[in-house]
């Protein structure tokens, strides 16, 4: 099965047919996309800003337990982002814009889980005003690089085809 | 007013933005990620207000307004940049004043909230205010993308 053809059963499916069988269905959905994206970036900042230092007065602990709002406000955006995928397949997948969207969010995905596995438990212990690690400040720094690349390349899908 | 908004429209700005083949572009993007700045920020210390996230005390996220300023300057900024691009069709779009009306309010009420919480954290009347700020500020990001949909021909 050639891709094209994965691609037509996307776009055959009762997803796709759910995205572009009614007008108001593709704006709806674009207003989560932005709303999950504020959500996800209110815990993003209090963390990276935290443990750059820029923020350092906000207690590390409790910033880290902001992370399950940023799984939760992320998996808005995943839903909502494979419905535009399912409504429009063509368009998206030989997108230049879209490509690079996601190999970002693959490389945000990867850092976190590079943060998750050799920092939190160190980052945990720190106390408040105290300096992060470098390691941790170049996870935390690439962490917002990387997602905010990921807006960037979003908002110009429709100008990068 | 017609008459200055296509100066607006004609200026050296509202010109570049809306026929180069990047200016739209990059104020829409810029224009996204202040938003996600400041919305971030703004939503963040208002769901801790109303208890829904406990993890950090209040007054610590004051220490993120710095960076919710930054992005309210870049979309201020770009917004001026998009609103320059098509001035005499922005400025009679009832979707538009409304996007610009919950801003300001929004802006209003995140003060209130936080001139409330800091008099007398306990009241009914902070959580109010926060209820209140959070729907301008979320309105203003929904009227603001939904200005692609509606439009006065």
């Amino acid at each position: 099965m050639a891709i094209n053809d994965v691609l037509q059963v996307a776009r055959d499916s009762f997803l796709g047919h759910f995205m572009r069988d009614d007008f108001w269905v593709w704006p709806l959905m674009q207003n989560l996309h932005f709303i999950g994206l504020c959500l996800m970036f209110g815990p993003l900042l209090a963390i990276d800003l935290r443990v750059i230092g820029a923020c350092r007065f906000i207690p590390m602990k409790g910033a880290l337990s902001l992370i399950p709002l940023i799984l939760g406000a992320f998996t808005i955006n995943l839903i909502t982002g494979i419905l535009f995928f399912f409504g429009d397949p063509f368009r998206f997948f030989y997108n230049f814009s879209f490509q690079w969207k996601m190999a970002l969010v693959a490389l945000a995905g990867v850092n976190a889980l590079w943060f998750w596995v050799g920092e939190h438990a160190k980052l945990s212990q720190l106390a408040d005003g105290e300096q992060a690690n470098f390691q941790a400040k170049v996870i935390a720094g690439l962490s917002l690089a990387l997602w905010i690349g990921v807006i960037i390349f979003g908002r110009l899908i429709p100008y990068l085809e | 007013m017609f008459d200055l908004f296509l100066a607006i429209e004609n200026s050296a700005l509202g010109l570049y933005v809306r026929e180069s083949s990047w200016g739209f572009a990059i104020a829409l993007a810029s224009h996204a990620i202040g938003m996600a700045l400041s919305l971030g920020v703004i939503l963040l210390i208002n769901f801790r207000i109303l208890g829904f996230v406990k993890q950090i005390p209040v007054l610590a996220h004051t220490a993120l307004f710095g960076t919710a300023w930054f992005g309210f300057v870049i979309n201020f900024l770009s917004g001026i940049a998009l609103y320059s691009s098509h001035a005499s069709k922005y400025s009679y779009e009832w979707i538009f004043m409304l996007k610009l009306s919950l801003l300001c309010l929004g802006g209003i009420f995140m003060k209130l909230t936080m001139d409330a919480f800091r008099a007398t954290p306990a009241e009914i009347k902070v959580k109010i205010f926060s209820v209140i700020c959070i729907t301008c500020w979320l309105g203003a990001v929904v009227t603001g993308r939904l200005m692609a949909y509606f439009y006065s021909v």
